[in-house]
């Protein structure tokens, strides 16, 4: 077990580049798991729209009733009205919908013309921006309807008639186990995870591996009397050992979200997805590693492959969003089956096995991807062996 | 003397064939990715047809304008739903194996039953409100006044808003990803910049050992290197920027001037932090490495490379990280020349980004000025 024995000195040698990319990771997936900054997009209509409202044509009632309605069901934010003030509001922000109401508003809908606008400045493509704009909708049709039926021209109680309708709401059964807006902290810990770990992975997997692919180790080490195959073997045992220290790591470093989510089944069931991700990503690094002969190309390796997988496979941009070829593309790395096992956890009623099925399916194939892996790295290796280029 | 430090540093950098060709190709590799992930992610298709159920209970069959929305709703090629009637018993069963999305119980108040809420639940959710909404509007002008005409309980309301952009470019997100991408290239720049020092210092290579005791001004020798240093990343950079414009088709606003003058104080920014953090300290080679490896990635992170908003949520809570984020500036720079209608911001960025080149460029010249070495 000597090469096993000098991969665990060389991690110890590299402790302090290897302490940083942890440290750097580690502090990546906690602030993306503090700011949470995906809940909109899944949720909607759990968020009230940061809005404000300009309105010139305050003491008519229907206008006044649009600005009370509205401000019930989003929340207000004051601005100023300059154009740099309100771009910087919106770049940050601070408010996604500005709605002005001009002067006459009121008076101008009552008659039924449509030339008096309402005038809106938002961000385009945000879920909150159209959610503002259903909202809007809403109060004008029900508006509209009693506006053109109602003769007897009581403004204050078609703006109650109105109110008293737009407060009726539909009700909502969740039939799975899950806790108010469904991505906890612990998920979205998870799933950000994917990216550190499969960067760590690379990072460290090619420090240790740049020792040996140096030229004169490695020619010295063919020429000694173990078997290649053993030698391969031991490397990887080196850092399987490495792998499994950083998941572990990683997923104690998940308990500070834990009060969160307190199911320690289903933590353990994120743990394991998490081990068996590691050791195959640990894989590849191995695999990748017989190119990488310089720091330069190690940092490029890095991002390609941690950036470039985890984009395609749903761990910055939810599943839903992408579209089906893109994950057609995504169900070709492990990464993705990672994040399905994630959300399967995530989805997993108490009775439901569907789930668990999944999740066993997910952690299958991760398997496979990463025995497919250690093949291909072990040809390589052997290949190389008998080239003239060492 | 520049001419030729600069000339053989040049070659020296150009005959790096493996980082070289890296430094060129991953950014690109990088924002090809980038540009398939976003694909279809503004295409309507995907948000087209939730799969759902309706319950066929007496309140369904009894309610004939529910049956008639839920089935205008559900026909055509750009239906919202596509629905299927059924017992609760099935629905569930459904739900459980994810092939609906949740199923609506018909009553007095609608009743939604969804497995988690997500995207598509919203949607649902939102359609059964405004729903009740309207039925509660017309059932209560009905019963004031059974004889009103249906067709104006139809309004279409839906052009009284007008848009009033806050700029002439509409704020796209994933722009944002594109210029952060160009932040962290500007910043693995760093790496030219740590060749660089890692060549002129003797206490961490043989040959800056030699250079070292050559009778020739430290300082000018250092700016000479670094200046071919630097032409190579920019080149790079030039090379990013026609790809994104030309084949990704990012607009960058038509001020092709201030674009090449952003990249080019980006692109000197992240060589000199480089060399900073190699000068600094006496830390090996992989220490140093592993720190600008882990420096890069962290604030190309805070300017929203993985995701967007991180960006406005970072600089919403530290206001000063807009400013000492070195990848911010850059990506900000790109951001303002695009979205705001002055300039103001565009060359705050820029001379903040001045100011830190000079920041950086002092500590560098002060640690490396008169180092002597007893031993080495």
């Amino acid at each position: 077990m000597q090469v096993f024995k000098a991969c665990l000195k060389i991690i110890r040698h590299n402790l302090p580049s290897m302490m940083i990319f942890l440290g750097v990771f580690i502090a990546f997936v906690m602030m993306v798991t503090l700011f949470n900054p995906q809940a909109e997009a899944v949720d909607f209509t759990a968020s009230r729209p940061r809005m404000a409202i300009i309105n010139d044509d305050s003491g008519q009632p229907i206008s006044d009733g649009l600005e009370e309605y509205l401000y019930a069901s989003a929340t207000p934010v004051e601005i100023k009205s300059d154009s740099d003030s309100i771009q910087d509001a919106l770049f940050f922000r601070d408010v996604v919908y500005i709605l002005r109401i001009p002067a006459g508003f009121g008076e101008s809908f009552i008659a039924g013309n449509d030339s008096l606008k309402l005038i809106r400045t938002t961000l385009p493509d945000s879920y909150q921006g159209v959610y503002s704009d259903q909202l809007i909708t809403r109060y004008l049709d029900a508006a509209s309807r009693y506006l053109q039926t109602d003769s007897s021209r009581d403004l204050q109680q078609t703006v109650a008639n109105i109110q008293r309708d737009l407060d009726l709401e539909a009700e909502v059964t969740l039939s799975s186990h899950e806790i108010d807006n469904g991505f906890s902290s612990m998920i979205y810990y998870y799933t950000f995870m994917a990216y550190s770990l499969t960067a760590v992975m690379i990072l460290g997997v090619s420090s240790i591996m740049m020792a040996f692919q140096q030229r004169d180790i490695r020619l010295r080490n063919l020429s000694s009397p173990v078997k290649i195959s053993s030698y391969s073997m031991q490397l990887v045992l080196g850092n399987f050992f490495f792998s499994v220290i950083a998941a572990i790591i990683l997923s104690l470093a998940s308990l500070v979200f834990f009060q969160d989510f307190a199911d320690f089944r289903r933590w353990l069931l994120l743990v394991l997805n998490t081990l068996i991700f590691a050791v195959t990503m640990m894989i590849l690094s191995f695999l990748l590693s017989q190119f990488i002969r310089s720091r330069a190309t190690q940092q490029v390796a890095a991002n390609v492959v941690a950036l470039g997988t985890c984009f395609i496979s749903g761990v910055f941009v939810p599943q839903e969003m992408l579209g089906s070829s893109v994950l057609a593309a995504a169900s070709f790395t492990p990464t993705y089956w990672y994040v399905r096992a994630v959300r399967m956890i995530q989805h997993m009623s108490t009775g439901g096995s569907n789930e668990l099925t999944s999740y066993t399916n997910s952690l299958l194939i991760q398997i496979v991807f990463a025995l497919a892996f250690l093949t291909v790295a072990l040809v390589i290796s052997r290949q190389r062996r008998q080239s003239d280029t060492v | 003397m520049f001419r030729h430090i600069f000339y053989y540093r040049l070659l020296s950098g150009l005959r790096d064939r493996q980082t070289l060709f890296w430094a060129f190709l991953f950014p690109i590799l990088l924002a090809t990715l980038f540009s398939f992930a976003f694909t279809d992610l503004n295409a309507d298709e995907i948000f087209n047809q939730v799969d759902i159920a309706v319950i066929e209970n007496d309140a369904w069959t009894q309610d004939q304008m529910f049956q008639q929305v839920i089935n205008e709703l559900s026909e055509g090629d750009d239906a919202l739903f596509s629905t299927q009637l059924l017992t609760v018993s099935q629905a569930d069963e459904l739900l459980q194996d994810d092939q609906i999305t949740g199923y609506i119980i018909p009553g007095s108040t609608l009743e939604i039953v969804i497995k988690y809420s997500g995207m598509r639940q919203s949607m649902l959710k939102v359609f059964a409100d405004e729903y009740m909404q309207t039925s509660a509007t017309i059932a209560k002008i009905l019963q004031d006044d059974p004889q009103t005409d249906i067709r104006v309980l139809m309004p279409d309301t839906s052009g009284m808003v007008e848009d009033k952009p806050a700029s002439s470019s509409a704020p796209d997100n994933t722009y944002v990803y594109y210029y952060a991408l160009i932040a962290m290239a500007c910043l693995y720049g760093g790496f030219w910049g740590f060749r660089e020092v890692m060549a002129a210092k003797a206490n961490l290579s043989a040959q800056g050992a030699r250079v070292s005791v050559s009778p020739v001004n430290k300082l000018r020798q250092f700016i000479y290197a670094m200046s071919a240093a630097f032409l190579i990343h920019f080149a790079s950079i030039i090379v990013l920027l026609l790809y994104l414009t030309q084949i990704i088709g990012i607009n960058f606003g038509s001020q092709i001037g201030y674009i090449v003058l952003a990249s080019f104080f980006g692109s000197s920014l992240g060589v000199s932090i480089g060399a900073l953090i190699c000068v600094v300290g006496n830390h090996g080679e992989g220490v140093k490495s592993a720190i600008l490896i882990g420096f890069s990635m962290l604030m190309s992170f805070f300017s929203g490379l993985m995701i967007a908003d991180i960006k406005y949520v970072v600089i919403k809570r530290f206001p000063l990280m807009r400013w000492i984020n070195p990848a911010n500036l850059i990506s900000d720079a790109f951001y303002s020349l695009y979205y705001y209608d002055t300039m103001q911001r565009y060359w705050q960025n820029i001379i903040a980004m001045l100011v830190f080149q000079l920041i950086v460029g002092s500590i560098i010249v002060m640690v490396m000025r008169r180092q002597r070495y007893a031993s080495i």
